[in-house]
């Protein structure tokens, strides 16, 4: 009872985060007119979406890696004949199909209560775009992830650069506004980080406003951030394993 | 009394012994603190760059908003935020045992025995900012409204604390409600903004925050000319009784204390 109750906090703390930004949008924007380039139906689709995608892509379990490690309890999946991190993704995979559940609950009822003017993409080729780039999400958030709880194996204060993470997650993955609302500068620094493809990028895939070349550079970008991650997931998971010391077991 | 301070002074040295012993979860801290208060002040600059007038807020009434909530929130991190952090931990694990058996209240034990100093840059950015942003509005601040202001910032004080101390109160029966604190930082998260944003906000759910969204709103409303007799007088009201019922409600639940063999 008290896991289920926990569970439930989580989900409603995601719900409460998107309402306050849903309630200021809807202040904010005008009912007709633009703004920062969105009408009020796109921002509040997008402020919608923030909430569908946290499901597919932050939803994890490979956030207790770094415990893991310090605990030794890695110990224990090491002498069985199973690929860890494989194990992990597979763990986070289950862990998302709840969180998927829980939160067509919880549009359903943002939907009854609010009546929110929600954009539905039409164009199948953005819609399929729009589902390659929530796999790279998904996949970078997991690297991300791991190579955080890899600290694990060098030191036991896992939970700083975690916080520091979670700090960057709401600032620069697209959380709590359109990074395209940032000087144009800043969001071209943005883009060549890969925090603007766990949320951000997806979404202005889906409300069809960006180009055939910034979609195809985006792409690149985000496959790219994907081939350098998993390479250092690779390296320090073999460096990690001769001087994991087995501690606490 | 007497015997209080007395104690929350070595309370307060303790803890700045802790912070110097630290001083790696002092920088974590500070780099946090500065950092979500330098990020309310931009999301204002970037909101009201093309929206200037918002249900009667201009932008330096936002501005003075936003400097007035940091400094409020400073004030709650560094009195109470690491407590109410750690709630879940003292009371599944049975500490708690050792601060009943102490001849002090153990409210106030828990409550104040973690102090976030790291917050005091916060409260003075904030601080500093409101004076900036008044003395740029040309708002002109007598001392009665000053003291006024004040006033209505330790009530607003008195009910955040009670509203977090009734819901983790929860925690004596459900240990292990970790999640807890943070869906109160995101519902306390609600006084960022000026009350009149969730007026479309679906009656039921307004009424649930409408005490949480005068919290910051009352107090400058007041600094800002704007205050109204009927919202002060229920403010006070509201929170004398939420105070009354956290410590009603704790009373009640230590009776279903169980400790944990400690």
């Amino acid at each position: 009872m008290m896991y289920r109750l926990n569970f439930v906090m989580w989900r409603i703390r995601v719900v409460v985060q998107v309402l306050t930004v849903y309630f200021l949008w809807l202040a904010i924007f005008p009912e007709h007119g633009e703004l920062f380039g969105y009408t009020q139906s796109s921002i509040l689709t997008y402020t919608l979406g923030v909430v569908i995608l946290t499901s597919f892509i932050f939803a994890s379990r490979s956030g207790e890696i770094g415990e893991e490690i310090n605990k030794g309890e890695i110990s224990k999946y090491l002498v069985k004949p199973i690929n860890y991190l494989l194990y992990q993704f597979a763990r986070d995979m289950g862990d998302k199909v709840m969180n998927i559940l829980f939160m067509l609950i919880e549009i359903m009822l943002i939907m009854i209560f609010l009546h929110p003017p929600f954009l539905i993409q039409s164009n199948p080729l953005l819609l399929l775009f729009t589902i390659f780039s929530v796999c790279i999400a998904i996949f970078i958030n997991y690297c991300i992830n791991v190579l955080l709880g890899f600290m694990g194996f060098w030191t036991p204060e896992v939970w700083a650069p975690r916080f520091i993470y979670f700090i960057i997650q709401n600032f620069f993955t697209g959380f709590l506004f359109p990074l395209d609302i940032l000087p144009s500068g800043v969001t071209y620094g943005l883009s060549l980080l890969p925090f603007p493809y766990l949320l951000y990028f997806p979404l202005k895939i889906y409300l069809g406003q960006l180009s055939a070349f910034e979609i195809l550079m985006g792409f690149t970008v985000s496959l790219l951030w994907c081939m350098g991650l998993f390479y250092l997931v690779h390296i320090f998971w073999l460096k990690g394993l001769r001087t994991y010391g087995a501690e606490g077991q | 009394m007497a015997h209080y301070i007395r104690v929350y002074t070595t309370l307060l040295h303790m803890n700045f012994s802790l912070l110097l012993a630290y001083r790696g979860n002092f920088i974590n801290s500070l780099i946090s603190s500065l950092g979500w208060a330098i990020f309310s002040i931009v999301m204002v600059y970037l909101l009201t760059e093309r929206a200037p007038v918002v249900y009667g807020w201009t932008r330096n009434d936002f501005f003075i908003f936003t400097g007035v909530y940091n400094v409020f929130v400073g004030i709650f991190h560094l009195l109470f935020s690491r407590n109410f952090g750690r709630f879940s931990e003292v009371i599944h694990f049975g500490y708690l045992d050792s601060l009943l058996i102490k001849p002090i209240d153990s409210q106030f034990l828990l409550s104040f025995w973690h102090i976030d100093y790291t917050s005091i840059f916060r409260i003075i950015l904030g601080g500093v900012f409101t004076a900036y942003m008044l003395s740029l509005n040309n708002t002109p601040i007598t001392f009665s409204l000053f003291i006024l202001f004040l006033f209505l910032g330790c009530i607003s004080l008195i009910l955040l604390y009670s509203i977090w101390y009734i819901m983790v109160t929860l925690m004596i029966w459900f240990t292990n409600l970790s999640n807890l604190t943070g869906l109160l930082y995101d519902i306390t998260s609600l006084a960022r903004y000026p009350q009149d944003i969730f007026q479309k906000a679906p009656t039921v759910l307004f009424v649930i925050l409408f005490p949480l969204t005068l919290v910051i709103t009352l107090p400058v409303n007041v600094l800002l000319h704007r205050g109204s007799m009927q919202h002060i007088v229920f403010f006070v009201f509201i929170s004398f009784a939420l105070f009354v019922i956290s410590r009603i409600f704790w009373q009640f639940a230590l009776r279903f204390y169980t400790s944990a063999s400690s």
